[in-house]
């Protein structure tokens, strides 16, 4: 077990620093600096200006720096808005977004699996077929479409929910983007769960059970979500990364303050200490989710022993 | 043996054998969600690219008596017009070639270099095998769409460099696929004889492991496509992608989510196509899987 963890340990290294590297040589590759102005500065403030940014100092050097900063939690200074660093920027939408972005997992894991499993249970009939009709909506309406239909519909139409803000986490004001957020992904882990609790249901040890004479609650409890969880503790990292790209759009269209705001705003205005800035968190939560995702893989399920 | 069984037998080589394609085909077109999904498909890509020539507005016309006509089926625009008085349809057909000519050029580029790659892997072996496919783990810890995003910000919005980003990214399902049908293959006796027949490698790749991978690459081109169409929207909806005059179904899902307090059709018009459009793709895509290899899943 513990060699298990510390080899996944040993590739999500490697694997964080080669992205580190890629968006510091995408900052450096990227034509027209910070300091490229219609307006030529005179060389003597140019200087002092490169050499307090550090950017006079060879390459190697400046990812160094770099480096050593980003283990400070520093990302720089944001190019675009004067007077704020990165990590402040960060730091400002970071609550939005993970009550966005925590709520919605919780939301599409508990809802996903427990219609999966009562999709499967009831195989063929009404309620099967609506689970599997309405994910299937849900996985054919992508989350832009489905987003402003959501604010069209309960808004403008019935007058119910507000349309965007954020207004400092009001609970009216999150149940749009989460549902829009959260719907994708409560569709495929339906159709998931509802698989392979159909295949569990069919396997050998849950015939035992039953000849056994344990009542079906019973078996369900303690005999089927276990096995059948399986493939979706396997899909978290997948669906937290939905998830992540998914909060950019939904931010943009209900007009949160999130770090997904941010990083359009960023990308659209080259921004581009903010926009790796965020690369970089994004990337190390994710890698930080399927270390996760393999340690939990690894306690369900005995065979996983490599 | 009697007259009987030699009637038997004659009538017997007369019938054609039923080769793995023509299988797959009869299995397809009994599946009526496919069949109806290709009718679709075929539809809305015909329309795409023929339909701008029989209407009379074209996409970049901007009509200034005529801003924000709802659909009508009396002034010929039949899905209305937008704030700047263009025509709603022309434009969601413009969309539509761009959406899918984006789409299949780039899961182009993703077969391509996934299939080389997954070839290489998987029939080569040992040391190499191991390092290429630890490449990809890595690779597949990666934001995606954020690298995407990050490589149209340093080199500009450019709609060709957009499909190359968007097919340099989604090799690597690919290259798994690629791979694993390729170690089983390669232990064939048909692979064996060719090497004793002296065949170089490259000709064992190229004529033997590569056709046989047909199945495989055509079900996840079709898989392939639709999620390319929703990246691209996704980055043109966040205005990284395609540019003003020209328009994808993301751009006008884009405006249309902007502008739906007074323009309702703006945004469920392209919403629908685009639906639709990914929806048959992924019918048909199951489909084909289940034609082309009904007992593996």
């Amino acid at each position: 077990m513990i060699k298990f963890i510390t080899k996944r340990i040993l590739i999500a290294i490697p694997t964080l620093l080669i992205i580190i590297a890629f968006s510091f040589s995408m900052m450096r590759v990227a034509p027209g600096g910070p300091f490229t102005n219609e307006r030529a500065l005179p060389p003597e403030i140019e200087k002092n200006i490169k050499a307090a940014y550090n950017l006079d100092k060879p390459v190697y050097e400046q990812f160094y720096i770099y480096m050593k900063n980003i283990t400070k939690g520093d990302f720089g200074p944001s190019f675009k808005y004067k007077d704020f660093s990165v990590k402040e920027l960060i730091l400002n939408g970071l609550p939005v977004s993970v009550t966005l972005g925590l709520s919605a997992i919780i939301i599409s894991l508990f809802l996903g699996s427990l219609l999966g499993i009562i999709a499967a249970i009831n195989r063929n009939t009404i309620f099967d077929y609506s689970v599997m009709g309405v994910s299937l909506v849900g996985i054919c309406v992508p989350s832009f479409v489905m987003a402003p239909l959501l604010s069209l519909f309960f808004s403008l139409y019935m007058g119910i929910l507000p349309t965007s803000g954020w207004n400092n986490g009001n609970i009216l004001n999150l149940i749009l983007p989460i549902t829009a957020l959260s719907l994708p992904q409560i569709a495929i882990i339906s159709r998931m769960m509802r698989a392979s609790t159909i295949e569990v249901l069919n396997s050998n040890f849950i015939r035992t059970a039953k000849s056994k004479g344990l009542n079906q609650s019973y078996i369900i409890r303690k005999h089927v979500i276990r096995a059948s969880i399986l493939p979706i503790v396997e899909y978290l990292a997948p669906a937290s990364a939905g998830l992540m790209t998914g909060s950019i759009i939904i931010e943009q269209i209900f007009g949160l303050p999130g770090i997904g705001r941010y990083f359009v705003v960023g990308a659209l205005q080259r921004d581009y200490t903010l926009v790796s800035g965020v690369l970089i968190l994004y990337a190390s939560l994710l890698i930080l989710l399927i270390l996760i995702t393999d340690i939990v893989r690894a306690i369900l399920d005995p065979r996983v022993k490599i | 043996m009697n007259k009987k069984h030699i009637k038997i037998i004659e009538d017997y080589s007369n019938i054609k054998g039923r080769s793995l394609w023509v299988d797959a085909r009869r299995r397809l077109f009994q599946n009526k969600a496919a069949v109806v999904s290709l009718f679709l498909i075929f539809l809305i890509a015909f329309l795409s690219f023929f339909g701008p020539f029989f209407l009379k507005y074209s996409f970049s016309d901007t009509d200034w008596n005529s801003i924000y006509y709802p659909p009508s089926l009396n002034n010929g625009h039949f899905l209305g017009t937008d704030g700047n008085g263009r025509d709603l349809l022309v434009r969601i057909l413009y969309g539509g070639r761009l959406s899918l000519t984006i789409g299949i050029l780039a899961t182009l580029v993703s077969v391509f270099i996934g299939v080389i790659y997954g070839t290489i892997a998987g029939y080569f072996g040992g040391k190499l095998d191991i390092f290429m496919m630890r490449v990809v783990e890595i690779l597949y810890a990666m934001p995606y769409l954020i690298f995407v995003i990050l490589l149209m910000v340093v080199f500009g919005r450019n709609i060709y460099f957009l499909f190359i980003a968007i097919g340099a990214v989604e090799w690597l399902t690919m290259a798994r696929i690629v791979r694993g049908q390729t170690i089983s293959l390669k232990e064939k006796e048909f692979i064996e004889t060719s090497k004793a027949l002296g065949q170089s490698n490259f000709m064992i790749i190229w004529k033997h492991i590569i056709p046989n991978l047909a199945g495989p690459i055509v079900v996840y081109i079709t898989l392939m496509v639709p999620s390319v169409i929703i990246l691209e929207s996704f980055l043109s909806f966040l205005g990284l992608g395609v540019q003003e005059p020209l328009t994808s179904w993301g751009v006008l899902i884009s405006e249309g989510a902007r502008e739906m307090e007074t323009a309702w059709w703006l945004l469920i018009f392209p919403g629908i196509f685009m639906t639709i459009t990914l929806a048959s793709l992924n019918f048909i895509g199951d489909g084909l899987r289940d034609a082309i290899d009904p007992k593996e899943y």
